[in-house]
């Protein structure tokens, strides 16, 4: 049998590409996209100018705070589609009989969310004009924030992702995505974790889920400017975590 | 080098402990345009999945020119165009955004890309809907579509789950002459219930009845038999479906 020259595959990272352009055009083209951004812009820009203008601090640091409960709900809604949708309209055949691995289909739908979020992370800039025009910033505690912000977005999403890929319901994937997200970083609020500590004092298990499980506090030094390896490692680790578990579930939807 | 387009050695596979398919085995040569037949739930889309590899099966060993499935999946796939039984397409794109999306996945781009997409464009008459998103276009333009995505990187095994199901007559003879044209240096498996087609096109013919396959026989050799025995070929490959799986007829 001959082999037509037609026949081949893009590169590694080129395959990464298509599926990433493909998704980011399909979310777009939803619509979900555009409303998540500005639904995500004014609910985490309008409180904190809300809050300069009554305290007067020229301080981002409340801003990159307040984030990750404001992304843990938004994000959800960028990560619900990824995979229930292909489930639901069978096009997950489709992608598994191309000439593309699980990975670089994990990878390529995980960093088409990851673009919107960074395009969200630079519609927020403004924030900083307005900082900038009342006195001087703290640069250093900014970059400090936008990091753990995209960090954690790429956290979220990842988480997402994963959620996604266990169900068909887009609406499903949404509520199970967003609920664990904020489960997980509120262990790692003092409030919370006390509590926990509190249940089983010789176990001391709310300040050990804090410390490895939850991302806030990971969260809460980048938004004061201290960029930790612990931090970037938690966060980076978990995220490899979650899509480790999402190549799994796409295995698994292969059987 | 010269190989097989299509080994099935063995292929077993179930849902939640129910056999779809039980130990299949066969080939399908370069050249061979077969009918792939049998009640629904036979076991005829799991084989074409697990050949296509969007199926992992429980055991059994595929080979796709030459290609083993398991060993190089992605090797395995540049080499197969599988229209599924459901097109498969996404909705928003336009059809021309869907071809390009498959052929820069295969690495086309260029001059080639183009080339190719107007050769199947022509050939599957798709010029009207080119321009049109996916869920704007009728179940025929839809099937054409998916069809030329499969074709898009001209692959040596072609493999069809119902391609003509939401064809009118017309399309369907578009079809066939366009199956006829491609499939001297490829091998050809095509699931279907319309036994015409097979006749019209094929040149083998394999029948499953209960993940088991219970004929598996030339066409040429069926019409002489069905002469024979003042029958047609639809009354032997009926007899052949309902028959029990152990008693099997080979080529």
């Amino acid at each position: 049998m001959t082999t037509s020259s037609l026949q081949g595959r893009a590169s590694w990272w080129r395959g990464v590409y298509l599926v990433a352009r493909r998704e980011s055009q399909a979310t777009l083209d939803s619509n979900v996209a555009v409303a998540t951004l500005i639904v995500a812009l004014v609910a985490s820009i309008a409180p904190f100018v809300h809050g300069f203008f009554l305290s007067g601090l020229v301080d981002a640091t409340p801003f990159f705070l307040a984030l990750p409960w404001t992304l843990a709900l938004c994000l959800a809604a960028l990560s619900m589609r990824l995979w229930s949708e292909d489930v639901r309209l069978r096009t997950l055949e489709t992608w598994r009989a191309l000439p593309l691995s699980p990975l670089q289909l994990v990878l390529g739908k995980w960093l088409s969310a990851l673009l919107l979020h960074v395009v969200y992370l630079l519609l927020t800039t403004p924030v900083l004009w307005l900082l900038a025009a009342h006195g001087p910033v703290e640069w250093s505690r900014i970059a400090g924030g936008y990091v753990g912000s995209l960090l954690l977005g790429g956290w979220l999403l990842a988480l997402g992702a994963w959620i996604s890929s266990t169900t068909r319901d887009q609406t499903t994937a949404y509520v199970l995505s967003a609920l664990l997200a904020l489960a997980l970083l509120a262990l790692g609020d003092l409030r919370v974790w006390t509590v926990v500590d509190g249940w089983l004092p010789q176990v001391q298990a709310g300040s050990w889920l804090a410390a490895h499980l939850s991302p806030l506090s990971a969260c809460q030094s980048f938004a004061r400017g201290l960029v930790g390896l612990d931090a970037v490692v938690l966060l980076v680790g978990q995220t490899a975590l979650y899509l480790w578990l999402n190549l799994r579930s796409l295995r698994a939807m292969t059987r | 080098m010269t190989h097989t387009g299509i080994a099935v050695e063995g292929l077993r596979h179930s849902y939640g402990g129910r056999p779809a398919v039980d130990g299949l085995s066969f080939t399908v040569q370069k050249g061979e345009i077969v009918g792939f037949l049998g009640a629904n739930g036979a076991g005829k889309t799991t084989t074409l999945r697990a050949i296509a590899g969007t199926l992992e099966p429980d055991a059994g060993r595929i080979q796709v020119a030459g290609v083993d499935t398991r060993r190089d999946p992605l090797a395995a796939r540049t080499k197969t165009g599988y229209l599924a039984e459901h097109d498969g397409l996404w909705d928003g794109m336009s059809a021309h955004a869907v071809l390009c999306f498959h052929g820069a996945v295969r690495g086309l781009e260029g001059a080639a890309l183009e080339q190719r997409l107007a050769w199947l464009t022509q050939r599957l008459e798709l010029e009207p809907v080119l321009g049109k998103r996916v869920r704007e276009c009728s179940l025929g333009f839809r099937r054409r579509i998916a069809l030329a995505a499969a074709l898009v990187h001209d692959p040596e095994v072609v493999l069809l789950d119902e391609p003509t199901h939401g064809l009118d007559p017309l399309q369907t003879r578009a079809f066939r002459r366009l199956l006829l044209e491609i499939a001297p240096d490829k091998a050809v498996l095509f699931s279907t219930h319309v036994l015409q087609e097979v006749e019209a096109v094929c040149t083998r013919v394999l029948v499953l009845q209960a993940g088991h396959l219970v004929l598996d026989a030339h066409l040429a050799d069926l019409r002489l038999q069905a002469h024979a025995q003042r029958c047609t070929v639809e009354d032997l490959v009926v007899t052949a479906a309902a028959r029990q799986p152990a008693q099997v007829v080979a080529p």
